[in-house]
């Protein structure tokens, strides 16, 4: 039933085809983002579609591309739990609908909503940033690892923090020696994208986050268009916050599901 | 113009259509933005935009777009 594709420039004409025809999909990355993990992918392709599977450690991401009309077909068994990120227009919502990936077997993890706020000149950071430095690596990664859910945080590896911190891109709440919390962001274009926030549970509730994200958009407000983020639908007094410093939801969400093995 | 700016603002609310110059090459609109633009725009404008005309240079400005649509509406 499913035909294996080896071939970058084989799955590159797909891919290309099928968004200009329209077909359903939650495969949005571009060439640069997909590139370094292509030979990772694995390919399925049937009569009306096309499965892509990314394996990561404990799971595959799962990516479809399926004609306008076509339902989703069975899955091949596999040896991981499948994640299933669909990123949409709140207004219009899942396509396929989340019933049709139901009866497939997958359950509803989480949602996010995307908030964006243009630059603007009225926040000001209260201190001085403090940005984390190479010795404050693996406590951040062990923050992260506590902190995030382990399927769709985008958590860096060792690698991509190391290189987060030589380009100043994490931002850190000190109280003396103690690390309170970070705060990640990083450039797409020219716009500025937060990537992870974490405050320590016992430092919670002390307005921590808000001055990091104070701190974040004073950073890059000479340089940046816009700042941008996504937060849980289960985590309102985050979106609250995020609210009152003048992010605003953009209309797109993106919801999570799961199948597990 | 008027339908066009419409169907921008509905995908991308924040965003000034007719202030930005460089939407792709800015990363003001990312990839899922425009493969819904042109399922939005085939639809509206009953037109077939293919795999050689999906480039940032014909989505960098609302004006750009409308010319990708009048191109594609004589064709």
């Amino acid at each position: 039933m499913f035909k294996k594709i080896t071939d970058k420039k084989e799955l590159d004409a797909l891919i290309v085809a099928w968004h200009s025809r329209h077909a359903k999909t939650n495969f949005f990355l571009t060439e640069e983002e997909y590139l370094p993990v292509f030979k990772q992918f694995q390919v399925l392709r049937f009569d009306q579609g096309c499965y892509l599977l990314l394996e990561k450690d404990t799971h595959f991401m799962f990516y479809f591309f399926l004609e306008k009309a076509a339902q989703p077909i069975a899955l091949p068994p596999l040896q991981k739990p499948l994640v299933l990120e669909q990123v949409c227009l709140e207004r219009k919502g899942q396509e396929p609908k989340a019933s049709v990936w139901e009866a497939m077997g997958f359950v509803p993890y989480l949602i996010r909503k995307r908030l964006m706020m243009p630059m603007q000149t009225g926040v000001s950071a209260s201190s001085a940033p403090q940005f984390a430095t190479v010795a404050q690596a693996d406590e951040i990664l062990q923050m992260m690892q506590e902190n995030f859910e382990p399927y769709t945080s985008a958590l860096p590896t060792k690698q991509e923090l190391l290189a987060s911190i030589a380009n100043q891109e994490i931002l850190t709440a000190m109280q003396e020696d103690q690390m309170l919390g970070f705060l990640r962001f990083g450039a797409k274009k020219k716009v500025s994208v937060l990537w992870q926030i974490a405050v320590k549970a016992e430092a919670r509730e002390r307005g921590v986050g808000r001055m990091l994200t104070k701190q974040w958009i004073w950073q890059v407000k000479d340089t940046a268009l816009r700042c941008e983020l996504w937060v849980r639908e289960d985590n309102p007094s985050a979106q609250r916050m995020y609210e009152i410093l003048g992010f605003l939801p953009d209309g797109r969400i993106a919801p999570v599901m799961i199948k597990n093995i | 113009m008027e339908t066009l700016l419409k169907i921008l603002a509905e995908i991308r609310p924040d965003v000034d259509f007719e202030e930005n110059k460089e939407l792709v090459d800015s990363g003001e609109l990312d990839s899922f933005d425009v493969v819904t633009l042109v399922g939005e725009l085939c639809e509206e404008y009953d037109i077939e935009i293919g795999a050689d005309d999906i480039v940032p240079e014909n989505f960098n400005s609302a004006e750009a777009i409308m010319a990708l649509v009048t191109r594609l509406q004589e064709e």
